[in-house]
């Protein structure tokens, strides 16, 4: 019996060979769609699940009291120990520093000098919390000694090649002296923490003090199998008032955030060095694209059946009168669906090597080929299969098999208009997702426009960012930077702290009647910070150029968000004094205008610059601004000015401008990937409408005959095919504009800088939209009044 | 083999009632042939519907095989249907998607014959039909005659008890309509009972007994000839 529906629909498909290709290629595209992003997905969701003890694991975030809408995922260094000793719930606790709070390190192995991006400063309990394999030393303890270190396995190859590291040192930033005790297997790329090397936290500058104030350290621990987090979230909440004695210096709480909700949960937690971030939302957005696509194209299936529904009506007749039972009907036309659902599939499966290629690219990610081959993958292209199978083919399954064969056999069968009805319900259903989309594609282009164009109010094009957190001190630098000064192509060297976009301090700016502080961020400069970074003074001048020796004051420049909170004219705070936790003598130099060093996502930050002498943070970046016109030789002769005055340190420089970009990636991402398959999804409605106009155009040929030999003429008839069909395409642009409009009005409430939706690009998005309907259905309207009235007449 | 009696159909639309058939009674013995007659509109199909099983009637008895079924519901009909009736439409009613061979397969599979017994079934229909070089070809690259005689190949495959036959000579000329008409005959000289609609008063000399029909209501019954044997003066009468 099934050979014999498979045959029939077989047959089907080949007689008719437009509607079966535009069914075939729409749910290939479809199911070629969704492969990549349901890939997506699973990884996003399989994030840590590796760990053993994962299901124990927790970070220990910080809520600042002044801003208790942020969630910090570093805590002060006191954490982790105080942790181990008053709880008795937690078995272990390990605090995670990146070198240099995330500025790269430079390793000196033998002669030769290496950046390192992920040298992770950790105590020894880290590897009873997280398991590490370890391929070399004995892995049981391994940063027992206060100067050992742990790499993974690339890291051993690109430091020290085929040969055992065991027992050989690094230096670190000309500092610490480190010994290699053991190997472990690269962490697989669905971890969260990212370390290529691990060094004994002992080892660090940042270890001499352990105190409650600067929350730099992200924090994990291992809780006791069958403690109750409730009750041990509130004892870490009770460590800040037992050991920070006044209770004015209490400026935070602690809670402990799940490892399973690090990767997903946490887009909204700031001062993580976890950089493989994902979002929830994301992968949301992302499910929901690629149910829609599925859907759009289960959509046009069904369109087709229906549409062919008159024609298959009198088969299912014939059929039932020669003895065919309901069920028996039913099963053939879920066979014609699962037939052409499984070719889709195949298919569908051969274009994703395609679209996995396109998505990597895109995205950035790193979906693997062989994912393709995976049991995840082959159980969701067999879900999608039945999914499609009973979606699409339930209809006239349903439809036809419940009617008596007397009916279905009728010269015109309507079921009694309801398949009508139904198809244009589905055709503006799918119609509107399309407004949709397209309403939502040109937003996010828009949006996408604005941030890349907004006055950021610093000019970060043609800025060099050299690394120099591994040079010991910064006069170690004065030759090196007299002699690029002397270059023609660079126009100002500025000393910095840490670069736009890569956080800075944060201190609190006091007010004597405010009735809170407001915390800002503070960067150690020198004067040439200005030019350097183009920044707009206000008022004043830029930092001092040279401080005596003896001079105990601090400069600062400050933004104007600053003088705001502080009720001043930039004019008016010109040699003022402020309270920035910088000691008693701060003076305010100069103003300059607002700046956005963060993502646009993100409120201006109150920001000041400062000079001082014995300045608690030291320089760890030159802003070198250049000339980009020769760009090649201008780079080829710093670096080897570089090389020639600090031997002892990589040359690790980026872009300014090019780093800054890389804080709207994930989002630019995003964008284009929700852009790209917006299009695609776009592109399967327009080929359901295309059939669709197809087979009325074909339906339609005596009565277009008929009409053309009573004088009508191509454009007259042309003009009544497609009515029929804008008339349900206006229809959708009513329904689909107020739910883009709420939907983009949401998203757009992510950004701190946003545009306003204009109607007049709503309505020039759902025009477009219309157009594009146009031009699908006109091709065939036409092709259909083109057609000589005697040809259309004689068939049937 | 049929007994109707008073048999009722009336449609009803929202705004009308059509009597279809109106107390409509007669008997059919096993191995007749009948033709039913009468002009457009009249409720020839409405019967023949309803007398093969397609169809409920609003009224009146109807026995089949002594066996009361005006009550049966669809799918105890169904199951009657399948085991003892074949159907020749006046437009074949072939499906386009399958071959000759396929199309005469179709009853048997319903019917759950086993495969090897359907070959022999159909090719010896085919055979009998003088279309088994036709046999791989798809309906639509047959002649109308052909295509009907393929039809009743489908309806006969199966040994059913009765043929149901509505104008099957409807769409065809008259040579291929004389083949259609000479099959039914020696099917019906087999054994087979014929119900055939037609507006052909050539068409209805090949049966026993023309039953005549007006506005759902049965007006004549002339015998031509008896069970049997053939009475050449009835033949002529009607001429
Ligand atoms: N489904 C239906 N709904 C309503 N009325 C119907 C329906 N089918 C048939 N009729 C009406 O019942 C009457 C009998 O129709 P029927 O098809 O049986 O006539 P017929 O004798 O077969 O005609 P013809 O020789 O043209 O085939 C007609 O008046 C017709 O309009
Ligand atoms: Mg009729």
């Amino acid at each position: 019996m099934i050979t014999y529906y498979l045959k029939i629909a077989w047959r089907n498909f080949k007689s008719s060979k437009l509607f079966s290709l535009l069914n075939l290629l729409g749910l290939s595209v479809a199911i070629a769609v969704c492969i990549p992003l349901f890939l997506f997905i699973g990884k996003e969701r399989s994030f840590d699940s590796g760990y053993a003890n994962k299901d124990h694991i927790y970070r220990v975030n910080l809520i600042p009291h002044q801003k208790s809408d942020e969630t910090w995922g570093s805590v002060p260094n006191a954490v982790a120990p105080a942790m181990m000793q008053d709880i008795p719930e937690i078995s272990y606790a390990a605090r995670m520093l990146k070198n240099g709070f995330g500025t790269p390190a430079s390793l000196r192995v033998g002669q030769e000098n290496f950046k390192e991006d992920l040298l992770y400063w950790s105590d020894p309990e880290l590897f009873k919390i997280f398991d590490f394999q370890f391929t070399a030393g004995e892995g049981k303890n391994p940063l027992q000694e206060d100067n050992a270190a742990v790499i993974n396995e690339s890291e051993s190859r690109r430091l020290f090649g085929e040969a055992s590291p065991l027992g050989k040192t690094i230096i670190v930033d000309n500092g610490p002296t480190l010994v290699v005790r053991g190997v472990y297997k690269d962490l697989p790329d669905n971890s969260s923490i990212d370390p290529a090397m691990i060094a004994n936290f002992k080892s660090s500058r940042m270890s001499r003090s352990i105190y409650w104030s600067n929350a730099s350290y992200e924090t994990f621990c291992l809780l006791k199998p069958g403690s109750d987090i409730k009750i041990v979230n509130q004892k870490v909440q009770a460590l800040t008032a037992k050991y920070i004695k006044d209770p004015s210096d209490r400026w935070f709480s602690l809670s402990l955030q799940p490892l399973s909700e690090i990767h997903l949960h946490s887009a909204q937690v700031m001062d993580t060095y976890i950089s493989r971030i994902g979002d929830i939302k994301t992968v949301r957005q992302i499910g929901l694209l690629g149910l829609l696509i599925i859907l759009i194209a289960c959509i046009n299936y069904m369109n087709l059946a229906t549409a062919k529904s008159e024609k298959r009506a009198r088969e299912v007749g014939i059929n039932k009168t020669l003895g065919a039972t309901r069920k028996q009907m039913v099963l053939r036309f879920y066979a014609d669906t699962a037939l052409l659902a499984f070719l889709s599939v195949v298919t569908g499966f051969l274009l994703s090597f395609g679209s996995l290629f396109l998505f990597n690219s895109i995205s950035g990610s790193h979906l693997a080929m062989t994912d393709l081959f995976g049991l995840p993958t082959l159980l969701f292209l067999m879900v999608i299969w039945v999914l499609v199978t009973l979606l699409a083919g339930s209809y006239p399954a349903l439809l036809l098999s419940g009617s008596s064969a007397l009916q279905l056999m009728q010269k015109r069968f309507h079921a009694g208009g309801l398949d009508r009805v139904l198809r244009k319900a589905l055709v503006v259903v799918q119609f509107s997702c399309s407004i949709v989309l397209i309403i939502a594609i040109v937003i996010i282009y828009q949006q996408m426009r604005f941030v890349g164009n907004k006055n950021l109010g610093f000019k970060p094009d043609g800025v060099l960012m050299i690394n120099i957190s591994g040079v010991a001190k910064a006069q170690n630098l004065v030759g090196f930077t007299n002699e690029i000064s002397q270059m023609p192509n660079v126009r100002n060297v500025a000393f910095l702290q840490s670069p736009p976009g890569f956080g800075a301090s944060q201190r609190s700016l006091h007010k004597a009647d405010a009735k809170s502080d407001l915390t800002l961020y503070t960067c150690h400069a020198d004067a040439e910070v200005v030019p350097a970074l183009g920044l707009h003074l206000l008022a004043g001048q830029s930092l001092p150029k040279q401080l005596a020796k003896t001079d105990s004051a601090v400069y600062v420049l400050a933004n104007k968000k600053v003088v705001d909170f502080m009720g001043w004219t930039p004019e008016q705070a010109i040699g003022r004094k402020v309270d920035v936790d910088l000691g008693e003598n701060a003076y305010i130099v100069g103003v300059v205008d607002n700046f956005n060093y963060l993502s646009l996502k993100s409120p201006i930050e109150p920001y000041i610059y400062y000079a001082a002498n014995d300045a608690p943070e030291s320089f760890n970046a030159l802003m070198v601004k250049i000339n980009t016109d020769q760009l090649a030789g201008t780079m080829d002769k710093i670096q080897s000015a570089f090389g020639k005055d600090v031997p002892s340190v990589a040359f690790d420089y980026s872009f300014l401008d090019s780093h800054l970009a890389t804080l709207y990636n994930a989002d630019r991402v995003m964008q284009r990937t929700v852009l790209l398959f917006s299009c695609l999804a776009i592109f399967v409605s327009c080929l359901g409408l295309f059939g669709l106009s197809a087979f009325m155009a074909e339906q339609k040929t005596k009565e277009i005959g008929i009409r053309k030999v009573l004088g009508a003429s191509n454009f007259s008839i042309s003009r009544m095919l497609s009515l029929h069909f804008l008339r349900l395409v206006v229809l959708s642009i009513i329904i689909g504009i107020p739910i883009a409009v709420y939907l983009m009005r949401e998203w757009l409430s992510n950004f701190e800088y946003r545009i306003h939706i204009s109607w007049l690009v709503v309505a020039l998005a759902a025009l477009s939209g219309l157009l594009i309907a146009l031009i699908t259905v006109s091709y065939q309207s036409v092709k259909a009044s083109r057609a000589n009235p005697v040809n259309s007449i004689k068939t049937e | 083999m049929i007994k109707i009696t008073d048999l009722e159909k009336i449609y009803r639309t929202d705004l009308i009632e059509t009597v279809a058939i109106n107390k409509m009674s007669f008997e059919v013995r096993q191995g007749e042939f009948v033709a039913i007659m009468g002009p457009s509109g009249c409720g020839k199909s409405t019967l023949l519907n309803i007398l093969g099983l397609l169809d409920d009637c609003d009224g009146g008895s109807f026995i089949f095989n002594g066996q009361e079924i005006a009550h049966f519901n669809e799918q105890k009909r169904a199951m009657l249907r399948k085991k003892n009736i074949g159907f020749v439409f006046q437009s074949f009613n072939l499906i386009d998607e399958l071959t000759v061979y396929e199309n005469v397969e179709l009853p048997l599979i319903y019917n759950n014959i086993r495969p090897a017994d359907r070959k022999v079934m159909v090719e010896e229909t085919l055979e009998k039909m003088q279309i088994m070089h036709r046999k791989n070809h798809f309906p639509q690259q047959l002649s109308g005659g052909q295509q009907q005689r393929v039809a009743v190949a489908r309806a006969v495959v199966n040994k059913p008890k009765l043929i149901l036959a509505d104008e099957p000579t409807g769409n065809l000329d008259s040579h291929n309509g004389n083949e259609v008409m000479d099959m039914l005959t020696s099917l019906n000289e087999a054994g087979t009972t014929i119900i055939m609609v037609t507006h052909s008063e050539h068409d209805a000399k090949f049966s026993h007994r023309i039953i005549r029909m007006l506005d759902g209501e049965k007006i004549t019954e002339n015998i031509l000839r008896e069970l049997d044997y053939i009475p050449d003066t009835d033949l002529k009468e009607n001429a």
